[in-house]
This record gives C-alpha cells, structure tokens and sequence, in this order.
C-alpha cells in the first residue's frame, strides 16, 4: 500500500522473533516497509529516528509492558497503534485502548484481519483532524450536520443520547471505543461506572438501526466496549 | 549537670551495633530521685535529634504539670495514648501496638519503672521496652535508681519508703547508654521547696519523707555508682572480647541456695550484688527434699524467679539430702563461693549430728568459699521458731498411748521380766510413733519412756528417784536410743518419700509414652497428651499443634487467648499467666518444641504448673514428649500427604497424554496442507489447494480452542479465576457469540427464540459468552449438518435461563451427571476437545450461581440449558 508514493513504514514490536518474521514477510509482500523491535525500548527508539506510519505494538514484552511503551509514545506521537494480545486479556486491552491504541487484535488472527485492520486505521491517520459531515456504512446514513440518522432510507428518530451516542461511533468509525471512553464521552467523567446505562442505550439503538439478533453495524467487542463497523 | 557515661573504644561501639544490629539501641536517663531532672534532659536531646531529621515520637511522657517540660514537648511528633478501663475509670496509657505499627526511629518512653495499668500485653513498661527493642526501635528512657531490683531493699533500709515498682537489672543492663541525671540534693531541695516538683501539700509530705537530705546523699551515690558500674561493666566486657588480660578472675561463679524463708529473697538480693562486684556469675539453687508444702513451694518458685529475673542461672534439683545435692552442684558447675544464710540451729543436741550447710560446705569441699550472710529475724533478736512443715497434734497424743500401752502391757510382768527387755517395749513404742508422726512426737516419746521407765518399772518404784547409778546409763541409752531412731526413720521416710515421687514421675512419663506410641492420628495424639496433662495436674489442659505455620483453630478459645498462644508459638516461650508476657491471660501456654521445630503448643490452667519446680519438670518431660511425637505425625502425614501429590500427579499425567493426543492431531493436518503447498502440482491445482487451507484453517482453530479451554479449566482449578460480574444484555451476549462463530457454520441454520422484555443481567460476559460458545459447539459436532441448532432465552422468576437445542444424537444411554466431570464425552467420539469443554461450562456457570443440566430433547436430540441469578448474590 502506498501514500504518496512513498512505502508506509509498519513498526512491529514483538518480543517473539518467528511473530516478527511472519509479519515482515505478510507485510513486506504488501508493499509495506517493515521496522522490527524486540523491547520496548528498541520500539521507542525507532520511533524517534524513523517516524513510522503505523506500529503492531505486542501487550507482554520482555522490559516494558506494551501498555507503558503506548504511554510513552502517547505523549509526543500521534501514530496509529494496534496492540496485539494474547487471549483472555481483556482487561489489558481495555487499559491499551484507554491510554490511546487504535485497535486491537488477538493472537492467533488470521492474515486477512490483521491487513484490514491495519489499512482501516491508516486511512482513520489520513482522514484525522474532521469527520466528514456525512457517513455511511451499510444501510446507516447518518449526517452530522443535519442530525439526520437513516437507515434504507427512511429516517430514524433518536432520543438525544442515543444521536450522542451514535455520534461518538460516528467520529470514531472503525475504532473499538471502551466502555469508559463512551461513558465519559456521552454522559460526562461522573458516569464511568454506570455500565448498565450504557447496555439500556446501546441495546435501543441497536433495536432502531439493525436487524433483530444480528448486529451488523454496532459490535460488541466482549469484555472490551463495542465498535461501529464501517 | 549531666554528663553521658559511655566512654567507650570507639571500636567497640562500632562492634556492639554491627552485633545488635537488629536490636534497638536503649538509652537510660538514670536520676537518684524525683525532679533531678531526666525527662527534661531526655527531651532536650529528643528535640535537637528531631532538628537534625530523625525520626523521634513520644510513646508517652510525664510532665507533671511542670512548664519547663511542657514547652520542650512543643513541636515533638506525639503517639496517640489510648484509653485503658480499670476499676471503672479510663486511664491513658501508652498505645504499644501503635508504636510497633509505626516503627519511628527513636522512641521516648518515660518512666521505665511504671507498671501498665489493664491487662495489657507487659504488666510492667520495661516488659513494652524489651518488646520495642527486640523489634529494632531505639527507646530513650527514664529511671530513678530506688526502682532498680537489686538496689530496692537498700533504698528501703535507708529511706524506710518500701519500693514498689521495680525494674530488673538486667534491663539497665540492655542499655547502651546510660545518661546519670546528677544534682547537688541542696539544688534538688530547693527546687522542691519552690514547688517545681511537688504541689505545696505533696511537696511538704515528700521533705518528711523520702526527700531528706541523708537519703538525697545517699540515693545520689546508689546512682552514681550504678552508672560507674555500667561502665565497668562495658571495659570489661570489652577486654573480654579482646582477649586481654584483666583484673577479674577467670570464672568466679557464686551458688545461692534458695528456700521458702522470707530470708531467700533477701540472699538472693545480696548474692547477686555480690556478683556484680565481682563480675561473677551466679546460680541459684533449690533442692526439694520432698518436705515442703505447697505454699512454701510457691515461695520457693518466686524466689527463683526472682533470681532468674536478677540475671542468675536457675537450678532445682530433688534429692534427700540438701547438703549432698549443694557439694554435687557445686562440683558439677564449678562453683567458687557457696552464699547460705545463717540458719539458727533451735536444738543444740541435734546440732551436734547435723552440721550447718556452711560447715558441711567448708568441710567437703575444697577451694570453695563459704559466705554466710545474717538473717534479719536474727539481728533483730526475733528469731521466730521454726514451724514444722507438717505440724501433728495427733502424734503427741499417739506418742502419749503407745508408750501408755508398753508402761500396761509391761506392768503385770515385772516381777519376771528384765528391765532392758521393758526397754525394748519402750523403744518399740518410739520407732513406731517416728515412723508414722516424725521427729517431735518420737522425740516426746523418748522422753516419756524414760519417765515412765524410771517411775513404773525402777526401784523405787512410784518415784523419779534413782537408787542404783547404773540405771542413768540405762535412761540416757534409751533417750539417745529413742533420739537417733526417730531420726533415721525420719530421714528413710524422706528418702523413700522422694523415691516415690520420683517413681511417680516415671510412671507418669512411661505412661504417656506408651499411650503416644499407641496414637493413630494428630486428633488421637492432642486428645491422649491432654488426658494425661489433666490427669497429672489435675486442671483442664488444651493442646493447639501447628498447621502450615500457623496453630489450628479452636471455636471456644478467644480471640484474646489465641493471640496469647500465638504469642508462644512464635517466640518459643511460655506466655500467659504467671509469666513475664501477658501475665493477665487465664491459660499459660507452653511451646512444644520438637526435635527440629516447634510444633503447637500447650495451654495450662495456670496455678496447676506453678503448683512446685518438680512439677514444672515433669511438665517439661510430658511436654517434650508430646512435642516429639507430634513431630513424627507430622512427618508422617508430610509423606501421606506427598503419596496423595504424586496421585495427583498421576492424573496429570493421564491429562497429559490426553492433550499431547489431541494437540497432535490438528498438526498433522496443518503440517500437511503447508507441506503439500510446496508442491507445484497442488499449488496449481485451484480446487485442491483450497480445500488443503481451508482444513488447515479449521484445525487452527480447534488448537487455538483447545488451549483456551486448557487455560480455563486450570484457571478454575487452582481458583485463580476472578468474576467481572457487569449488567449485561441477553441479546448482545447471543448475537455476539453466533456472530463469532458463524464463519465456521455459514451452512448451519441456527434460530433464535428470545423472550422480549429480559432485564440487564450480571455476568462476566467474557466467560458466559464461552460457555455459549463451548455448548454451540458441541450442538453443531454432535449432529448432522443439515439439522438447525436452537437458541432460548427466557426467565423464571429468580433466574435468567439459557437453552441451546440440536437434533443430534441426543442423550440415550449417557450418565447425564457424569457428562460435565472432566474427561467424559458423549458417545460419538467428538472431533474436537478431549471432554474439558462442558466440565468448564458447570464451572463458570457455577462461579456464577447459576446451575447447568442437560436433558432428551422431545422428538430426537439434546438440550443443554444453564441458569443465571437475576441478581448478583453477595458471594459473588
């Protein structure tokens, strides 16, 4: 994939050297440049002298804990991150997605996944900086500008909370959104606890904008938060 | 004036701190009276050590009103005091607990001679300081020089005040420093009468009393040579070290020997000063000759104590004979000096066979200095008389009809029978009043044999005249007869008496180790060793043995007395009552020391082991065995415990083979579809190819599941498996795990029937969403692919129920319980998972609360359902 006719550069951080090679060979034949870390150090490093476009930034890792590596990189770099996990680690997820990763993955994932991930989060790095005024995906028209929500056409009424709700997704369009980030971005700090809040309004929208027991827009990502599928 | 008494070889010091490292330094503010000035001195240095940033508190200081004192406690940190109830009113008292929780650097005490008001956990404060020392915390103190043990009597002869509150030397001892806190008795008078000290009234008592100049000189002095005496002390120590030569000569040790007389106390006192000035250690002995009431026992046990506290080695031995037992010890322990007390001979006759200790000692034993100190009672001219132990008035009165009977029973045969031989009914008569009443009856009956000799029995007759002068010789053969027999049964009574409680003691001790012997379990152990310790001291006794390092639980025992319990397994020594260490407790516990370790420990009902020192050995005998014998048990469940281990370990291995099994088998298909890859022939071939990948992709994922569920299953296995329990939609938790799997049954028709209307539920999604996943899995394997899979929803009135339907195999023929133990499978061997999958789900469903059964589905097939509460329960 290119940018302005430049290779992107991918930065994998992985402590397992096969997970490294795999994903410099899947990459490379992709046509992206590959950078490798084994420590969180190295990985810090790199991305003060070589500016990479995006990282693959593995949770456990032998010096510093992938979290810590996204902290520090948080406070000067605004790259795209994709955390990689191991299964069961929901929670660390959270807390990455939280101090400020694009997404995540679980290993094992298939290859198809991991490039659809990864050219969703360039494209949301491209775009950054304004939500166009209209999206779509699917049957879902939402526009910003107007507060119009349709979906196959026909326009949907939303009470306040759930357009609020579904403008976050909106703004974020592809991204996981924990639940603490969608309580504080809809109902303000004092809610990040009310989960139950949170499901009420998710489950309403749901039921205006998508077919019974078959979400295709807004998934849930279990035990992390929910995503809007672009 | 003060000056600081540590003169010191900077490298010794330096030594003494690396060697006490782990122990608090103490520091003692030592006055020779009240107003000298010590806790102002102490709180001077407190406030320039707080200047220069370290870490001083005040535990507790008195300030008795005085302004001086008050203002240098400004800007100090302060401990919190807590409350103590006493009586019905609440004192302040100084919080020990706080300050060990708190651990400041250096800790002010005042008043090292107070004794805690309550039942706290030291009668006394110097008990609080050991503690506090012991946990690293250097203490700063305060002592007036009457409160020292050693020097109590000597204030009391001087002032006639009787001290009541003392501290054992060997406190003093402890301390690294001694600060003397000296002031010329005029100025301390004067500030008296200025009523810096005392409130006028108090002040006026204190000049009558205690505060007389003669007793400030004389006070003053105590002190003053007691901090010398440190110092000397710390010089010799500290050649010792060196190995230099010095003044002191090698190994001067001093014997005292210990009975119930009041005078004891007052040897004890004296010998261990003596020691001090010597340099010398000390021993003091008691030997039970089997003759003392339980009383004087008590006495005895105390004196000892005491000579335990002042620093001696303490020895008790049980023998017939006082005078062998002291030469035996003092040969065993190389004893240099023999202390005893003048012991008033009341009967000059018998002092005559029975020679003083002291001359036995000087007699026997060669090289050994006797020192006889004066008892009170006889320099005050009050030499009371010795009571017997065990007074007979009936002996008397027996003594009066035996030798009635010999006079009858002699009578009518006068006129045929021998003198002498009348004077074998006589000496008959003795003998058995001594060996039943003991020396004072027999002795009485001596006596009234030779006048009953001489009035019936020798002419004339009926008269206390004599006429033939060989019959004094015969009078005087029979009192010394009658004297000499009562004496040596006396004595073989003693002899056998102690031989008895010996025998006792044997038996008692072969009894317990027969029954130990015997014991089949640690329970069977505890009950027989607590039979016999209440048999044997006839009050109840409890036993707590160790569990993993800490003592088993009992419903009945108090949070209080456990913690006294505790306070002995984990140091090892006795606590509880009539110890130094929570004296207030009702049991005293003992430690059971076994061979490597201690093992639990034993809790008496105090008054029965200080009841007599023989008895506190034969405790310590029964104790040590029961100590052995617990160990052994727990070894031997150590090693039952280890069988049961390598069990487990058996069943590991089962799982094991089980897992290498099932991991093998998806490897052989991705192995297989990548090697075939290379392969120019297939990897032209579209249609093969495809279907190569796609089967390695499926077999991925079976491994990918089967080491999820291994995780699972050990997570819920060794309880390291925590519930987020968090409202969620039923809904969502369905959509989102078909959607999750649809990719692997696009071809499968799955309906969902969900009641409308289902509140929020609290699960951990996570792991419900797996169970989902892990019962739609099984549907799907278990039956025909063209057959659809059902979904329900719904709720009774406390719980959210699950269902998941097929038209598979179904149930016929299987053990449903046994369906969710680990390693079973149904009836057609599954394709996937080796029997984990549904012994995972009843343990995630039954961390929730919810149960999991599984039954025949009308019309063909199974349906497996699970239940969640409505609401979080507690205990979740």
């Amino acid at each position: 994939m290119k940018t302005e006719g430049v290779a992107c550069r991918i930065l994998v951080v992985d402590d397992e050297a096969a997970v490294r090679r795999f994903l410099k060979n899947l990459l490379e034949g992709d046509g992206f440049t590959v950078l490798e870390a084994g420590t969180g150090q190295d990985a810090l490093t790199l991305l003060k002298q070589k500016h990479p476009d995006a990282v693959l930034l593995d949770l456990g890792l032998p010096d510093l804990s992938g979290v810590d590596v996204l902290r520090v990189m948080r406070e000067w770099s605004k790259v795209p991150v994709i955390m990689l996990s191991v299964q069961d680690a929901e929670q660390d997820i959270v807390r990455a997605l939280d101090a400020g990763a694009d997404d995540y993955l679980t290993k094992p994932f298939g290859t198809a996944e991991l490039k659809a991930r990864l050219r969703s989060a360039l494209r949301r790095a491209v775009r950054e900086g304004g939500t166009d005024e209209i999206f779509s995906s699917g049957s879902l028209l939402v526009n910003l500008e107007t507060r119009v929500v349709s979906v196959n056409g026909s326009t949907i009424s939303l009470t306040p909370t759930e357009y609020d709700l579904l403008k976050v997704f909106v703004q974020n369009a592809g991204r996981v959104l924990t639940h603490i980030h969608l309580l504080r971005a809809v109902w303000g700090n004092g809610y990040a606890d009310d989960i139950g809040i949170l499901r009420v309004n998710m489950s309403n929208l749901r039921k205006k904008l998508e077919d019974r027991g078959a979400p295709r827009l807004l998934l849930t990502e279990p035990g992390v938060g929910y995503r809007l599928q672009v | 004036m003060s000056f600081t008494v540590t003169p010191k070889p900077e490298g010794y010091l330096e030594q003494i701190r690396r060697a006490r490292s782990q122990r608090g330094l103490l520091r003692v503010y030592l006055g020779y009276a009240a107003g000298t000035g010590k806790t102002y001195a102490m709180l001077g240095s407190a406030r320039t050590l707080h200047a220069e940033g370290r870490d001083v508190l005040v535990g507790l200081v008195e300030t008795h009103g005085r302004e001086g004192t008050k203002a240098l406690l400004e800007g100090l940190p302060l401990l919190p005091l807590k409350s103590v109830e006493h009586g019905g009113q609440r004192f302040p008292e100084f919080d020990l607990e706080a300050a060990l929780e708190r651990r400041p650097e250096i800790l002010l005490l005042d008043e090292l001679a107070h004794s805690n008001i309550g039942d706290g956990r030291h009668p006394k404060r110097w008990g609080d300081v050991l503690e506090l020392l012991a946990a690293g915390i250097e203490v700063h103190t305060t002592l007036n020089v009457q409160h020292l043990e050693s020097v109590a009597e000597v204030v009391t002869d001087i002032t006639g005040v009787s001290v009541q509150e003392l501290v054992p030397d060997k406190v003093l001892e402890e301390a690294e420093e001694i600060v003397l806190i000296d002031l010329p008795p005029d100025v301390l008078l004067e500030r008296l009468d200025s009523g810096k000290i005392y409130q006028a009234e108090q002040a006026r008592r204190a000049r009558q009393g205690f505060f007389q100049k003669t007793h400030l000189l004389a006070l003053r002095e105590l002190a003053m040579r007691k901090a010398a005496h440190h110092v000397d002390e710390d010089a010799r120590g500290y050649l010792r070290e060196q190995s230099l030569a010095g003044p002191w000569t090698a190994g001067e040790r001093l014997l005292v020997c210990v009975g119930p007389s009041p005078t004891s106390e007052r040897l004890v006192r004296a010998t261990k000063r003596l020691a001090d000035g010597m340099g010398a250690t000390w021993i003091a002995l008691h030997v039970d000759t089997g003759q003392l009431s339980p009383t004087e026992h008590e006495r005895v046990d105390s004196h000892l104590q005491l000579a335990q506290r002042l620093g001696a080695e303490v020895v008790s031995q049980t023998s017939h004979s006082l005078v062998d037992q002291v030469l035996d010890t003092v040969g065993s322990m190389n004893v240099t000096r023999v202390v005893t007390g003048r012991t008033p001979q009341s009967n000059p006759l018998l002092a005559a066979f029975r020679p003083s200790l002291a001359d036995a000692v000087l007699h026997r034993a060669r090289g050994v200095d006797v020192l006889v100190l004066s008892s009170p009672e006889e320099l005050n001219g009050t030499a009371s008389k010795k009571k017997r132990a065990r007074p007979q008035p009936g002996g008397y009165a027996v003594a009066v009809a035996l030798v009635g009977l010999a006079t009858i029973l002699g009578l009518p045969m006068i006129e045929f029978l021998n003198p002498a031989i009348q004077m074998m009914l006589f000496l008959a008569a003795v003998v058995g009043v001594a060996y039943r009443y003991g020396p004072g009856p027999s002795n009485f009956a001596s006596v009234l044999s030779v006048i009953c000799l001489n009035f019936f029995f020798v002419s004339p007759r009926f008269t206390l005249l004599i006429d033939q002068p060989s019959y004094w010789l015969s009078f005087f053969g029979l009192l010394l007869n009658g004297l000499l027999v009562s004496r040596l049964t006396d004595s073989v009574k003693a002899q056998s008496r102690s031989a008895q409680l010996r025998e006792a003691d044997a038996l008692t001790l072969l009894g317990v180790s027969r029954d130990l012997a015997g014991a089949e379990t640690q329970k069977d152990l505890a009950r027989i060793a607590e039979t016999h310790l209440t048999r044997t001291f006839g009050a109840s006794v409890v036993l707590l043995s160790d569990a993993d390092g800490q003592l088993e639980s009992e419903q009945w025992l108090s949070e209080r007395d456990r913690a006294v319990a505790d306070q002995a397994f984990q140091s090892g020594q006795a606590t509880g009552k009539g110890t130094q260490t929570l004296a207030g407790a009702p049991y005293q516990w003992h430690p059971l020391n076994g061979p490597t370790k201690i093992v639990g420990v034993a809790g008496l009902e105090a008054a029965v082991a200080l009841g007599a020192r023989r008895r506190e050995d034969l405790l310590e005998a029964i104790l040590n065995q029961v100590s052995a014998a617990l160990e052994r048990r727990h070894l031997a469940e150590a090693a039952k415990a280890s069988e049961l281990l390598q069990a487990s370990e058996r069943l590991q291995t089962a799982l094991l083979n089980s897992v290498s099994h099932d991991l093998r088998i998806p490897l052989v298909s991705i192995q297989g579809a990548l090697t075939s890859l290379q392969d120019t022939a297939i990897l032209s071939d579209e249609e093969r190819r495809t279907e190569l990948v796609n089967n390695a992709l499926s077999e991925t994922d079976r491994l990918n599941r089967l080491v999820g569920n291994l995780l699972q299953k050990t997570r819920l296995d060794t309880g390291h498996l925590t519930l987020k329990l968090l409202p969620c939609e039923v809904e969502d938790l369905i959509s989102t795990t078909v959607a999750s799997l649809i990719y692997r049954w696009e071809q499968r028709k799955v309906v969902l029937e969900i009641e409308p209307g289902l509140p929020l539920v609290p699960m951990d999604f996570v792991l419900i969403a797996q169970v989902l996943t892990n019962l739609l899995e099984n549907a799907m394997a278990y039956s025909e692919a063209g057959t659809p899979i059902g979904i329900g929803a719904s709720r009774n009135p406390t719980s959210l129920v699950i269902e998941v339907l097929d038209r598979g195999v179904g149930l016929e023929g299987v053990d449903v319980e046994r369906l969710f133990e680990r390693f079973e499978r149904g009836k057609m061997k599954s394709p996937t998972g080796i029997g984990l999958g549904l012994s995972i789900c009843r343990g995630l469903v039954e961390a929730h609360g919810g149960e999991i059964t599984a039954r025949p589905r009308d019309g063909g097939g199974a349906i497996f359902s699970f239940t969640l509460p409505l609401e979080a329960s507690d205990e979740n």
